[in-house]
C-alpha cells in the first residue's frame, strides 16, 4: 500500500483523530544558528544520521532549514566554511504543534519532504516529524487497539470510541463510582434488569450482563473505581460500552490470557484477580474491541447478538 | 436435588430465602474466586463458596443461580443477606469446610 | 492413604513428581491463600484453581502433601520448579474443584 493509499484509508476510517503533531514529533532536535558553518551542519548530520537540520535564531525561532542535498551542493562548490545562513532554505514548510494527523499526512503527501519542523504559534521550534515518527506513532496507537473480530476493518470503522454519538443515543446509562468493592456490580445488575424489559432472550441477556459485570469489576479493581457503563439495545443486538480513566492495560495480549493478572494479593483475597475477567469477556461476547495502553483510559466495546442462542 | 436436601446433607441453615422445598439444583460449583464462577454458564447450579461479600450475590444474579451455600462456618453479613432477599437468591450456610460440603453432596449424587 | 494413592485414584496428570510417599490425612478446597494458611491442616490434599508461585510458598508453610490444580489450569514454569525443589507433588485435573473434592471424599479422605 502506498503512502497515498494509507493516508486515504486512515482518513476514511477517521482513526487516530486524537493524535496531533505534538504527540507524534520527536522533541530532541538538533538545530544550528545562522552563523554556524556548513561544515558543522555536515558533521551534525553524519554523526546523528539525520537528513535535515533546522536553523534557529537566538530565541529559538525557526528561520530556515538545511538538508543533505544542500550540503552536497556546498561540498561541490567548496563552501564548507560558509555560514549556514547563506545556504539554508528560508521558506520552511513547518507544522504547528496542534496540527492534526490528517494535516501532517497531507503535508507529507503534498511536499514530498522527509521531515517537517514543528513550531509553536510564536515560531519557536519545539520538535521535528519525519515519516518514521508518523509510522511509530501509528504503530504505537495500533498496538493498544485490540480487535476480536474477523471483520477487523469493518469493526474498526464502526467503533466510534471517539465520537459522542454513542453517549447521546445510549438506551442505558450508569456512572460507575466505587470505593472499595462494596457496591461494585450494581451497574451490571441494573443493566440486566433493563435488558430483561427489552424482550431479549435469557441467554444473550446473561452473556451481556456477565461481561458488563466483569468490565465493571475491572474498573473497580484496576482503575480507581470511576468509569461509565452505557448500552444500546435494539435491532437484535446489545452493545455495551465500559470506559474508565486509566491507568490502562499495558499489554492487552497478556491481559487476555487466562490466569494472568495484575491484581494485588488483597484483591485476590476478596475473590477476584484470578485473571479471568477479560478472558471471560472475550469468551462470551460476539464482537469485542478494547482500546487501551499504558497510562491511557481503557475503553471496551462488547457486542452481543441475539440470534446466537 | 432440592435445597431442603442440601440443608439436611450439610447441616446448613437458611440465611435468606423461602420455599426451599420448591427450589432445585442439578449441579454444584465450588469456588472462592468469582471470575472463575462467571466463566461457568449453567444456571441450575448451587454455588458453594467461602466468600461472604456482596459480590457472591451479584455473581449469582448475573448467572441466574438459584442458591449459594456458604461454607466454613462463615457468617453472612446483614447487607449481603438483605441483598440476597431483594434479588431472590437463596443463601444457605454450613459449618462444614468446602471440601467436606462438596464431598458430602457429591457422594449423594449432586454432580459437578 | 499416600500421595501415590491419590495420584492413582484421581487419574489426573502429574505435573510435578514430588515425594509420593507422603501421607495424605485430609482434604482442603480453597482459593483464598490467607484462608489456607490459617485453616488447612498439615498433610492435606489441597484442591485449588490458583496457579501462581505463592501457592507453593503457602503449601510449604502449611505442610500440604499434594496440590491438585483444577479446571484444566496449569502453572507457570517457575511454579513447577519451586514445587520440585520442595518435593511437592502437583496434579493437573480437568475436573472442577467440586468434583475433585467429591472424588477424594468418596475414596474415604476426610
Amino acid at each position: 500500500m502506498s503512502l497515498e493509499q494509507s493516508v486515504e484509508a486512515l482518513r476514511y476510517l477517521g482513526l487516530f483523530s486524537n493524535l496531533d503533531a505534538s504527540s507524534v514529533m520527536s522533541t530532541a532536535v538538533y538545530a544550528l544558528h545562522p552563523e554556524d558553518r556548513v561544515a558543522a551542519a555536515r558533521i551534525l548530520m553524519r554523526e546523528n544520521s539525520i537528513s535535515g537540520v533546522p536553523i534557529v535564531d537566538a530565541d529559538f525561532r525557526l528561520v530556515g532549514i538545511i538538508s543533505v542535498s544542500k550540503i552536497i551542493e556546498a561540498l561541490a562548490d567548496g563552501r564548507l566554511a560558509d555560514s549556514v545562513d547563506s545556504v539554508m532554505t528560508r521558506d520552511v514548510v513547518a507544522l504547528r504543534a496542534h496540527d492534526s494527523l490528517e494535516t501532517i499526512l497531507s503535508c507529507f503527501q503534498r511536499f514530498k519532504f522527509g521531515r517537517f519542523p514543528v513550531v509553536e504559534e510564536d515560531g519557536k521550534l519545539v520538535g521535528m516529524i519525519t515519516d518514521t515518527d508518523v509510522l511509530s506513532a501509528i504503530v504505537r496507537s495500533f498496538y493498544s487497539v485490540y480487535v476480536h473480530d474477523q471483520r477487523r476493518m469493518m469493526t474498526l470503522g464502526s467503533f466510534s470510541a471517539l465520537s459522542e454519538e454513542f453517549e447521546k443515543s445510549a438506551d442505558f446509562v450508569y456512572d460507575i463510582s466505587c470505593i472499595g468493592l462494596e457496591n461494585a456490580g450494581e451497574g451490571s445488575a441494573r443493566l440486566k434488569a433493563f435488558l430483561q424489559t427489552k424482550g431479549f432472550g435469557e441467554s444473550v441477556v446473561r452473556r451481556a450482563s456477565v461481561c458488563a459485570y466483569e468490565a465493571e469489576m475491572n474498573v473497580c479493581i484496576h482503575a480507581g473505581g470511576q468509569g461509565s457503563l452505557r448500552a444500546i439495545a435494539r435491532n437484535g443486538e446489545i452493545i455495551v460500552r465500559v470506559e474508565d480513566e486509566g491507568p490502562g492495560i499495558e499489554n492487552i495480549d497478556l491481559a487476555m490470557k487466562e490466569g494472568w493478572s495484575t491484581a494485588t494479593d488483597a484483591i485476590r483475597e476478596m475473590g477476584f484477580g484470578a485473571g479471568m475477567g477479560l478472558a471471560n469477556i472475550r469468551r462470551f461476547s460476539d464482537h469485542l474491541v478494547i482500546i487501551s495502553g499504558k497510562d491511557k483510559p481503557t475503553k471496551l466495546e462488547m457486542i452481543f447478538l441475539a440470534g446466537k442462542e | 436435588m432440592k435445597l431442603t436436601e442440601v440443608l439436611e446433607i450439610t447441616g446448613a441453615t437458611c440465611v435468606a430465602g423461602e420455599h426451599l422445598d420448591t427450589v432445585e439444583v442439578n449441579h454444584a460449583f465450588a469456588s472462592d474466586l468469582m471470575s472463575d464462577v462467571l466463566a461457568m454458564s449453567r444456571s441450575d447450579t448451587l454455588l458453594i463458596t467461602g466468600l461472604t461479600t456482596p459480590q457472591i450475590i451479584r455473581t449469582a444474579q448475573m448467572l441466574d443461580l438459584p442458591a449459594i451455600l456458604v461454607v466454613r462456618g462463615k457468617e453472612v453479613p446483614q447487607d449481603v443477606a438483605d441483598l440476597a432477599r431483594t434479588t431472590g437468591v437463596v443463601v444457605l450456610a454450613t459449618r462444614d469446610i468446602m471440601y467436606v460440603a462438596s464431598g458430602k453432596l457429591y457422594a449423594r449424587g449432586l454432580s459437578g | 492413604m499416600t500421595v501415590h494413592d491419590v495420584i492413582d485414584s484421581l487419574g489426573a496428570d502429574v505435573a510435578v513428581d514430588g515425594d509420593t510417599t507422603r501421607l495424605v490425612t485430609s482434604g482442603y478446597t480453597c482459593d483464598l491463600l490467607s484462608e489456607v494458611i490459617a485453616k488447612a491442616a498439615p498433610g492435606s490434599a489441597w484442591a485449588t484453581i490458583q496457579t501462581h508461585v505463592n501457592v507453593i510458598a503457602v503449601a510449604a508453610m502449611v505442610g500440604i502433601s499434594i496440590v491438585i490444580v483444577c479446571e484444566g489450569r496449569t502453572c507457570e514454569s517457575d511454579v513447577v520448579e519451586r514445587a520440585a525443589k520442595e518435593h511437592l507433588t502437583i496434579l493437573y485435573s480437568k475436573d472442577s474443584a467440586y468434583i475433585v473434592s467429591g472424588k477424594l471424599y468418596v475414596l474415604g479422605l476426610r
